[in-house]
């Protein structure tokens, strides 16, 4: 009985506390639609970018590069790239070799990434060399390119 | 509209699963309608993404409507043979005369239970406000799902150098694309109810899943004669671990489900090996065979039962004899498999031993310190050395369920402090 009680105070605290988040959380996205939570949410900047690429990609077959050396920004907006076709390698390359890049795919980079674009030479610089690119757009979180 | 849609995606699984679960347990079983209605809850959440992967090998696209009526056809199946008598008049001979609880012990029982439903109101309203959160939902689990309710079809996953190979024709990638579909195909079952992608409402099977493990928890607990009130503070210590809590309220891994399947896969077959009732050694087979469909670590998980069942009907020093013989051909098996070899999904390079040193510390950490399992961790150190002192501890009663349990455990020191599992990673 000692046991339980002692349970029952230290669960009370925890219950406290998820009834406190489930305020909080009613306050950030009650009453709002899907995307219109995401754009709320913790993730928003990724989201943000995610849609604003896919604004620019031609159709859904469209293969998507992301590119990020940081494995949350990155897989964040992989994730929200879908139901496109996006390529992240969690803890993996940046790119894949450019032998494996054909004209029309895109690469999304996500600030921090080691991979970096030369806007002056239309060229986008990755381990493994360059690979000629058109710039579509480019913002704080990130920059769509398109390889020529 | 969308809310009844929704309500009836949850029910649905429910109905079928606990009509099913519901031929199998005697009229006169303990606690009865705890055991239907949670192992139904759970049977039937996990089954009801395995019906959707039949009708699609059909060649029927992922349809909502479909799925629906295949699962009230089993479920009125169910009931026709229910009614036609199959097992009404089936006895457990496990009976207990009822016994009145006392006014004070039933008003702490009422008490426990208003907690119980209060933390499941609290997680599923958390459940039902927040978008997906949780990595591993981002990595590996509902982008199957995203790209499955959009094409309405199980478009292949591969891995990377796969999709490379063939320029992502027809094919998609992620960071394990090997992993079952059962949890994905439960998110697209969700969204395909109301027609939308809803990062949310897809997963209130979560909650379900954590209720129907406290039914079926008390439900077996009170099978193996556990008065009442125990039975239900011991449900509420189990509904109310941190831990626990959080795999539903940040819903989107598929763990909860695993540790449900085997939960009530040991439970049953302690209760089968103490009672030899058959029907609890079919509930124990059907959720270890649903381990491997949850995740693919799951068949390590049910694997890890089979030691229980072999010394089930054993005297205690023949047992002793196999289960050393079976430790020896594990540690010989790890080390002379080829290291290329892959089992569900990871190669035995993986599992080449070396010690963890820093791994101790994260372990004794996680039982002990953070606030993960409230006492639990402490309880542990009274009920260990108690339940070994406990005349009949390693007879046959509770040979199994030692054993079981042992397995377990020491399968999981050996991943996190002898592997590459327990190192620490980047994330």
């Amino acid at each position: 009985m000692i046991f339980l009680i002692c349970w029952l105070l230290l669960d009370g605290f925890w219950q406290y506390r998820l009834l406190r988040q489930v305020a909080d959380t009613h306050r950030q996205f009650a009453g709002k639609e899907t995307t219109e939570k995401l754009a709320a949410g913790p993730d928003s900047r990724f989201y943000h970018l995610a849609q604003r690429a896919q604004q620019h990609v031609d159709g859904e077959k469209s293969r998507v590069f992301v590119s990020s050396s940081d494995d949350y920004h990155g897989l964040r907006t992989a994730y929200y790239l879908y139901p496109h076709n996006p390529y992240y390698r969690v803890r993996g390359d940046e790119l894949p070799h450019p032998e494996h890049l054909r004209t029309g795919d895109y690469i999304l980079i996500v600030h921090p990434a080691r991979t970096q674009f030369r806007r002056q030479l239309g060229i986008v610089q990755t381990q493994w060399g360059h690979v000629p690119v058109d710039s579509l757009f480019s913002e704080d979180s990130g920059t769509l390119l398109r390889v020529k | 509209m969308d809310a009844v849609l929704t309500l009836v995606a949850i029910l649905l699984p429910v109905l079928l699963g606990s009509a099913w679960i519901n031929l199998l347990v005697p009229a006169d079983t303990p606690a009865r309608g705890a055991l239907v209605w949670g192992n139904g809850a759970l049977f039937g959440v996990m089954v009801t993404p395995l019906l959707m992967r039949a009708l699609h090998a059909t060649g029927l696209p992922l349809d909502f409507m479909a799925t629906a009526l295949a699962a009230v056809a089993l479920t009125a199946m169910a009931a026709l043979i229910h009614l036609r008598g199959h097992g009404r008049g089936r006895t457990s001979g496990q009976a207990a005369p009822a016994r009145a609880m006392p006014t004070a012990q039933r008003v702490l029982w009422t008490i426990l239970l208003g907690l119980i439903v209060l933390r499941l109101i609290t997680l599923g309203t958390e459940v039902a406000l927040r978008p997906l959160f949780p990595w591993d939902a981002t990595m590996h689990w509902a982008t199957k799902a995203r790209v499955w309710f959009e094409h309405r079809s199980l478009v292949p996953f591969v891995p990377h150098d796969i999709w490379l190979q063939v320029g992502g024709e027809g094919v998609y990638t992620d960071r394990h694309p090997n992993y079952p579909s059962m949890i994905p195909l439960l998110q697209v079952w969700m969204n395909l109810a109301t027609g939308n992608w809803n990062e949310s409402l897809m997963n209130l099977p979560w909650v379900v899943c954590l209720a129907g493990l406290g039914a079926a928890f008390y439900g077996h607990l009170r099978v193996a004669r556990v008065e009442a009130l125990t039975a239900a503070a011991f449900t509420y210590f189990l509904m109310s671990m941190p831990l626990i809590n959080i795999h539903v309220a940040l819903a989107g891994y598929a763990d909860i489900y695993l540790a449900a399947a085997f939960c009530c896969a040991l439970m049953a077959l302690h209760n089968w090996m103490t009672l030899r009732a058959g029907w609890m050694a079919a509930l124990a087979l059907l959720f270890a065979a649903l381990c491997p469909q949850i995740k693919n670590e799951g068949l390590f998980w049910a694997l890890s039962l089979a030691p229980a069942a072999l010394v089930a009907f054993m005297q205690r020093r023949q047992a002793a004899k196999v289960l050393l013989l079976l430790g020896l051909l594990a540690i010989l098996l790890l080390l002379l498999l080829p290291r290329h070899l892959v089992i569900a999904g990871h190669s035995m390079e993986e599992l080449v031993p070396a010690f963890q040193p820093e791994a101790l510390a994260g372990l004794v950490k996680i039982a002990w310190l953070h606030a993960n399992w409230h006492l639990f961790g402490y309880m542990l150190l009274i009920l260990l050395p108690l339940g070994l002192l406990m005349p009949g501890a390693l007879t046959r009663k509770y040979l199994g369920l030692t054993t079981a349990l042992t397995t377990a455990i020491g399968a999981f020191l050996f991943l996190f402090l002898f592997t590459g599992f327990g190192r620490r990673r980047p994330i």
